[in-house]
């Protein structure tokens, strides 16, 4: 049904743009120049194009669907499940999807915050643990290390081929799979086209560079008070992009695969830190601390004009830019302006791991709302609609293209933008239980760094020496 | 014994609950300091590694202390000073509408913390808060209260008082309407001022509830937990993490053995700012001192 309507009017608009276009060259003055012509060849060709693609789109999909039908399995699923997560959760969504589906099923969310230490109050008790939860990459492998997880690998190895390698690895332990791969996560770079153009010049260039893109920021910021970046004084939340962006583009890793070694003082390390040092001299970031009334307050109002932004952080923007005079409909996003020298055009931030305990009653259940959730398309589109990215590629290559967003401009191309960050992703990037610690200590180590108290090189010794400290205090503590 | 059977029947309630809650989780939490532990796996006993890795190797004790008994100095003079000024006028016999003060004052204490921390996060944010909007107005320059250590802990102190004051006076008023008002009277007719009736008949007449004051509020304030979670979680980079916010993040990275022994190391740091306090102050548990004179 929605695949009709898609077509219809994708297919209508693309052909109603190409006679405009054809109708404006014909109807063109004598007067216009050879420049315009080609200009509006060149828009019936780049819509022929987008006809093109959308046609190929609808052909992945119907054959995605033609798979789902003939692999799916008619058993009827009973029983119960619970899941514990924050609230407003993609997997409550999934969940009601899933009951609806097994009728037989009672399916049971418990959103709260706090509750990696009922977690723990469970665990220590020996019984009341829930059948699954939402830990973030680092807590997912010490979990793994604790030995408290439920070994999934048999039905994670039937979907390897269709999940994205980079979250693979998130999930896996010494060969062995202890969750399902959840929200990806691709970071972008949004922006305010409304804003940008009242600095003049609307559109940004997709190519630029980190240079460029501080030069605009410190332009945009002087001709419309709005900061194209958050970088809060306390180097908190969301302000610490500025730092994780460069790291991560130019190659850089808290560790090494192992855990055990820590390598964020190295020289990519420094490098980043002095990319982030540069952002915070230019005092032209957002000063908020991220999810405060401020923050929110500033965004509503039109003072940040750009973000360094994960997609999940879609879900919690669309709450509450609600009207276009609040920005909606305005942004736009695009793969994050380009380190000398980065590998990757994106990067990580936040993105969690569906994992299940080993205390499970029932573990073909748990096993089979994980595949439903992020490996099917039903699902995926469920999880996807409300704003995280799920792993599933038959979706990312097919339905993402039909998931609405509110808050970017109506006619942009945001899903492409988000699959083209996919393709940068790392595979040889580790969020490992030292990840957690450097993500725990980075103000404390960061500041002093980015007021030019502490020269970066020693800074980041310092630093590292820290989290080589706790880290093995950790492992040591998990064994 | 058996002959009070019904006696014990009845005082029972308290030590059930007491065994339960209260020395259990000591007893259990003295295992767990001296051991490595987490849940669902059985307790390994280490001895002494726990202190031994706290005292000699965790880099944020330091701080976290340094960061509690700054801001102890801080606040526990202003708190209490304050309390007594306020205290002190509102038991004039003058004052009209002396009830509608004290319900005034009382009320941020009924306040939820995370909500008025909240709020304090909204007006003192450097942008975007009314208290710089104001100062600006005539114009005071934005000052950084939330991300500059030293504004941090004046913000601290702010939200702290604004809870915690209400109850204070609310003591103090207690102890000064106790006083007999012979002794004033006899004060006045030997010729001594509003001052001088101040610091020899009411100051040494409370006394005791000021000692009992600075013992309970310094216990309180080196247990500071949640009012500098909310407004500052800790920073700007871990100038203002207390204490106890050092012994929760120990806990929450699953360093059960460890997290105890810092709790345990908090309580006799505690003890032994009591003791001391005790030594220097014991004087004041008595009134009669400064009034023989």
């Amino acid at each position: 049904m929605i695949h009709k309507s898609f077509n219809r009017r994708k297919f209508l608009k693309a052909a109603f743009l190409g006679t405009a276009a054809t109708a404006l060259a014909a109807c063109a003055p004598q007067t216009v120049t050879v420049e315009v012509t080609r200009q509006v060849e060149k828009q019936v060709e780049v819509t022929k194009e987008v006809v093109k693609e959308v046609e190929k789109n609808v052909e992945v999909t119907k054959e995605v669907i033609k798979e789902v039908a003939v692999t799916a399995v008619p058993v009827e699923l009973k029983g119960e499940l619970t899941v514990w997560g924050h609230a407003d959760h993609p997997l409550d969504n999934a969940g009601q999807a899933f009951m609806a589906k097994n009728p037989g099923v009672k399916f049971t969310f418990v959103g709260e915050d706090g509750w990696d230490k009922k977690v723990e109050a469970a665990l220590a008790a020996g019984s009341g643990l829930p059948d699954m939860v939402w830990y973030e990459a680092d807590a997912t492998q010490v979990a793994a290390r604790r030995g408290i997880l439920l070994d999934v690998t048999e039905m994670v190895k039937k979907h390897e081929s269709e999940l994205v390698p980079s979250k693979l690895a998130e999930a896996r332990y010494q060969g062995k799979y202890y969750g399902m791969p959840g929200d990806i996560t691709p970071n972008n770079y949004w922006y305010r086209t409304d804003i940008t153009e009242k600095a003049g010049a609307k559109d940004i260039n997709p190519d630029i560079k980190y240079d460029e893109f501080l030069q605009l920021s410190k332009d945009v910021k002087a001709k419309t008070g709005a900061s194209m970046y958050v970088m809060n004084s306390n180097f908190t939340g969301q302000g610490i992009l500025p730092f994780l962006v460069p790291h991560y583009s130019l190659g850089g890793n808290v560790s090494d695969e192992s855990g055990e070694n820590i390598v964020i003082d190295n020289e990519i390390g420094q490098q980043a830190m002095n990319y982030a040092k540069q952002a915070w001299d230019l005092k032209a970031g957002l000063d908020a601390d991220w999810f405060s009334p401020p923050y929110w307050g500033a965004i509503k109002e039109g003072k940040l004009g750009g973000t360094w932004s994960p997609p999940w952080m879609r879900g919690f923007f669309e709450t509450e830019v609600t009207s276009p005079e609040r920005g909606q409909g305005k942004w736009r996003n695009m793969l994050v302006p380009a380190y000398p020298g980065g590998k990757a055009r994106c990067n990580v931030w936040g993105g969690a791991t569906l994992c299940g305990f080993k205390t499970v009653k029932d573990p073909a259940l748990v096993m089979a709302y994980m595949e439903y959730t992020f490996a099917s398309i039903e699902g995926a589109t469920v999880t996807g609609n409300w704003g995280i990215i799920p792993p599933y590629l038959p979706w990312l290559k097919g339905y993402f293209k039909l998931t609405k967003a509110s808050l970017f401009e109506p006619t942009w191309d945001w899903t492409g933008q988000i699959v083209k960050a996919l393709d940068q992703m790392r595979t040889d990037f580790y969020r490992l239980p030292a990840y957690g610690v450097m993500m725990g200590s980075l103000d404390k180590f960061g500041l002093p760094m980015l007021k030019g108290e502490k020269p970066i090189k020693d800074g980041m010794q310092e630093w590292g020496d820290y989290i080589r400290a706790e880290n093995k205090k950790l492992l040591e503590a998990i064994k | 014994m058996w002959r009070h059977r019904v006696d014990y029947l009845f005082i029972s309630p308290f030590f059930i609950l007491f065994l339960i809650f209260g020395l259990y989780p000591l007893l259990f939490g003295i295992q767990l300091s001296f051991s490595r532990w987490q849940p669902g796996k059985d307790m390994v006993f280490i001895g002494l590694d726990n202190y031994k890795t706290l005292l000699l190797t965790d880099p944020e004790l330091k701080q976290a202390l340094l960061n509690t008994i700054v801001m102890l100095l801080w606040i526990l003079p202003t708190g209490l000073g304050g309390a007594l000024v306020l205290a002190v006028m509102l038991n004039a016999r003058k004052l009209v509408g002396r009830s509608f003060f004290r319900t005034l004052f009382f009320l941020p204490f009924v306040t939820s913390q995370v909500i008025v921390s909240f709020v304090f996060q909204s007006l003192l944010d450097k942008d975007y808060g009314w208290v710089n909007l104001l100062m600006g107005l005539v114009g005071i320059p934005p000052i950084p209260w939330l991300t500059q250590t030293f504004w941090a802990q004046i913000s601290i102190t702010l939200l702290l008082h604004w809870m915690g004051m209400g109850t204070n006076i609310l003591i103090f008023l207690g102890a000064l309407q106790a006083i007999d008002r012979e002794l004033y009277e006899a004060a006045e007719i030997d010729g001594a001022t509003a001052t001088q009736q101040f610091f020899n008949v009411t100051f040494p007449m409370i006394r005791p509830v000021m000692l009992f004051m600075i013992i309970t509020a310094t216990i309180g304030l080196m247990n500071l937990y949640a009012p500098v979670v909310l407004l500052t979680n800790g920073g700007p980079g871990g100038t203002t993490l207390t204490l106890f916010m050092r012994m929760i993040q120990l806990m929450t990275s699953i360093r059960y053995g460890e997290g105890a022994g810092f709790g345990f190391i908090i309580g006799g740091i505690i003890l032994l700012i009591t003791l001391v306090q005790m030594k220097f102050l014991s004087s004041w548990w008595t009134v009669e001192g400064k009034l023989k004179q």
